[in-house]
């Protein structure tokens, strides 16, 4: 070849190399694509905190927990403990020593995980302002460390609560040291499959996928998490491909869920609500003393018009006040059914014939407002006239919940607040705070949550729960199915929930 | 002009110094504050006493807002209750999609509405007149929620030209910058075209009968060439006013347009702070807004001064 024409041909053969090159190369998916390795998920709340140990809101596991943040075990979808970062659990006879082995795992940061770090987050747990975390670990006498990987937890006596709570939030694990450090409320550190990625505030958080996990590792590289509180506007970035999961819709959206239920291209799934949906009245009401007054409010209640408008259809009528997956002592028991003509006689005995009027400040969030109407449609039906006023959900705390002196006759609330939490050293109201100390009551849970014996354990529960709906303090009308909508071609989204969280870590594409 | 200029600043101070107190009382009537939201409903009394005694919540208001607005003055304004970001870096984050927003819906409005206002003035008593008028009634009364939804069902779900959500940097990727705004503008921009649009119209109507306008056109100009040439001049002093108040509204406007289109503006980080009780956030955020509409305030005293002659010369004979 002559010189003059060596440098055109290897300009001309590199350049075809690149461009065959070019062409036969496969450009990575998108995200929403098959095959993308991220995933874009969005839920209507955003954590005021990343702290756990002061941030009760469920806001703040919804993204955390099981993803990055793990516990000793886990809650499978019938209730039993099911290994997480602990391996076995042996419980003495007594039901007063827990002896829990642990597995071999690595922190985010790098650091071993350990048996002290277990010792050292149980007793952050326990002095935890969050009440989750706090409540049940507060029978522990001492968490000693037993070797690198074993844990001996002692009772101050045997508790129920605590065995569950194994399988919960409160016993997430966070590495010794954490809680002085400056990460904080910043950035958190855990084992779990996702590390803590960008968080930006009110906007999203984006979960990396843990290289060093110990157990499996999830499919997705990368999780944003989007906090979306317009739900509308959400289901639009769905439509537009946008958004790949939404989860646990709670406010306008959940009257768009049902064309996605026949679309091809979404396939929808109801999480199972670990809370119950209820009426609460104030023990301090003078009329609302009287049992046949509280029983006339409870006959007046029609469950179904009220799901219906307030949750889309989406919730189980119930009258216990049990989240109805999980609880073995849940069962149809019902005293007080939908009877208006019961209801108006009721009240005329206790000396209302002319009507009553409560004051009931609700929530102007999520189902509440809608609940209102239909409630107080319904109440009016008897007789019963309710003032009704919206308050943000600080005000609502403030001045209806967290506070002995609260300002309601009765209100509507959804919570996931466990029986033994109730009594009126408790702090769930109408009960807490010493406002309804029922001696009957008090008795049932402060010896049901000490019986070691499942089978007695489940049946003291039941009268327990029975007890609460005879007496109409509460009254439960529902228990959600918190509706989601994904892309049809993702699988391994989880059909139940342990606590709050959603589960990203066997999310995947399918075949 | 400086004697404008001194007044005017001082009145801004002033203003700015009430308006944070006026934020601050307010935050703290309202009920409930960032202890009850982060223990929402498992919160104990003690649980509260706690973490209000963790914030400083506990102290007198007025230690409180001493402690605030000392680190204002000092250039700080702290880090939030919740630790998630430090304020000011926050604000500063924020204001790049906020600022697009609003400057580009008054930069939209102001040619759109001077165009039509005109065009209605010049036709006011015929029917082209009227329905323009009538097409900015109904451009005043659309909620922003609702033409912002409608614009995302056609322009984003139905037609799939533009995104329904999100904000790109405009650092980042300009295209996709523009193309994300366009949505949130159009609504932004929508309801401020049509004060403009009545404000002009208005305006020009009045212009048109002046004596100069007579001799304008005695002189052989047409009414449309007067009426673009010597009125809309006029008509257009008026109209600086009337944008630099309308800098409030807009801002206003941007919490809902920004919470909808999910823009990490400053609008909707006052949206969320305001319901989760961050108080050191949106007394510090209420602050910058504040100055940045007492300052568009200033800048268009001056500014008018500067358009309008007789503004000066009453200033220079005091």
């Amino acid at each position: 070849m002559k010189k003059s024409l060596k440098l055109p041909v290897l300009i001309a053969v590199a350049l075809s190399t690149a461009l065959l090159s070019s062409s036969l190369a496969v450009a990575a998916p998108k995200p929403g694509e098959v095959g993308s390795t991220t995933l874009r998920a969005s839920h209507p709340q955003k954590p005021t905190s990343w702290n756990y140990l002061q941030d009760g809101t469920s806001a703040f596991f919804v993204p955390t927990y099981l993803n990055i943040l793990e516990s000793l075990f886990e809650t499978d979808s019938k209730g039993a403990l099911k290994p997480l970062l602990a391996t076995k659990l042996a419980v003495s006879k007594d039901g007063l020593t827990y002896t829990i082995d642990l597995r071999k795992a690595t922190f985010h940061d790098g650091s071993e995980f350990t048996s002290a770090d277990v010792v050292y987050s149980l007793e952050k747990n326990k002095t935890a302002t969050n009440g989750l975390l706090s409540s049940p670990l507060a029978v522990t006498k001492s968490i000693k460390a037993s070797g690198p990987s074993k844990v001996i937890v002692k009772l101050s006596r045997p508790s129920n609560s605590f065995r569950e709570a194994l399988g919960q939030p409160a016993t997430m694990i966070a590495p010794s040291g954490y809680f002085e450090s400056d990460n904080v409320g910043k950035k958190l550190i855990g084992t779990g499959p996702f590390s803590f990625g960008a968080f930006r505030q009110d906007i999203d958080l984006h979960l990396n996928r843990n290289a060093k996990y110990w157990g499996t590792k999830p499919f997705f590289k990368k999780v944003i998490h989007q906090f979306r509180d317009d739900e509308p506007a959400t289901i639009s970035a769905l439509k537009t491909g946008q958004l790949d999961v939404v989860g646990m819709l709670f406010g306008a959206g959940v009257d768009q869920v049902k064309p996605f239920i026949t679309d091809k291209k979404y396939q929808t799934f109801f999480w199972p609500s670990t809370s119950a949906s209820y009426l609460f009245l104030n023990p301090k009401t003078t009329a609302l003393k009287d049992i046949k007054v509280r029983k006339a409010i409870a006959h007046a209640i029609n469950r179904k018009p009220i799901i219906d408008a307030a949750v889309g259809g989406y919730a189980e009528p119930g009258c216990l006040m049990v989240p109805t997956w999980t609880s073995p002592w849940n069962s149809n028991y019902c005293p007080y059914k939908f009877d208006v003509a019961k209801s108006k006689a009721l009240l005329k005995d206790a000396g209302f014939a002319d009507g009553l009027e409560l004051d009931f400040p609700y929530l102007t969030l999520a189902e509440f407002p809608a609940s209102f109407e239909v409630l107080s449609a319904q109440l009016a039906a008897v007789g019963i006239t309710v003032k009704g006023r919206g308050q943000d959900i600080a005000t609502w705390i403030a001045k209806v919940w967290a506070t002995p002196t609260p300002e309601y006759d009765i209100n509507h609330i959804t919570n996931n607040a466990p029986l033994s939490t109730f009594g009126c050293k408790g702090t769930t109201t109408p009960y807490g705070y010493e406002a309804l100390c029922d001696e009957k009551f008090e008795s049932l849970i402060a010896s049901s949550d000490s019986i070691v014996d499942p089978k007695k354990y489940v049946a003291a529960m039941k009268e327990t729960a029975n007890y609460v709906a005879d007496q109409a303090w509460v009254i439960e009308i529902f228990s959600k199915n918190e509706p989601g909508i994904a892309n049809a071609k993702l699988t391994g989204i989880a059909k139940a929930r342990t606590s709050m969280e959603m589960d990203y870590r066997n999310i995947k594409w399918a075949k | 002009m400086i004697r404008v200029f001194i007044r005017s600043f001082t009145l801004m101070v002033i203003s700015a110094f009430t308006g944070s107190v006026v934020v601050f009382v307010l935050l703290r009537s309202v009920g409930g504050d960032i202890a009850t939201v982060m223990l929402g409903t498992r919160a104990t009394q003690e649980s509260l006493e706690l973490l209000r005694e963790t914030f400083g919540l506990n102290r007198s208001w007025v230690e409180q807002y001493v402690s605030w607005i000392g680190g204002v003055l000092t250039g700080n304004l702290g880090e939030a209750y919740s630790k998630q970001y430090v304020i000011s870096t926050e604000i500063a984050q924020r204001l790049e999609p906020t600022l697009i927003l609003t400057f580009g819906s008054l930069l939209i409005s102001i040619p759109i509405a001077l165009v039509v206002g005109l065009y209605s003035a010049m036709n006011f008593k015929r029917w082209r007149g009227a329905s323009v008028d009538g097409i900015a009634q109904i451009g005043l009364a659309i909620p922003q929620f609702f033409l912002a939804l409608v614009l995302v069902l056609i322009f984003a779900v139905r037609l799939g030209w533009l995104p329904a959500t999100g904000y790109v940097s405009i650092f980042t990727d300009p295209v996709e910058a523009l193309r994300s705004m366009v949505l949130p503008i159009t609504t932004l921009s929508l309801g401020i075209t049509a004060v403009f649009t009545r404000f002009v119209r208005t305006s020009m109507i009045e212009q048109m009968n002046e004596d100069y306008m007579r001799t304008a056109k005695a002189k052989g100009r047409t009414v449309r060439s007067a009426a673009i040439i010597h009125g809309l001049r006029n008509a257009a002093i008026p109209l600086v006013t009337t944008g630099a108040l309308q800098i409030g509204a807009l801002i206003a406007g941007s919490v809902v347009v920004e919470n909808v289109f999910t823009i990490p503006g400053i609008g909707r980080l006052l949206l969320t702070s305001a319901v989760t009780r961050e108080a050191i956030t949106v007394q510090s955020l209420s602050l910058v807004i504040l100055i940045i509409i007492l300052t568009m305030n200033l800048f268009m005293d001056v500014l008018y001064g500067i358009l309008d002659p007789r503004i000066r010369h009453k200033e220079a004979r005091k």
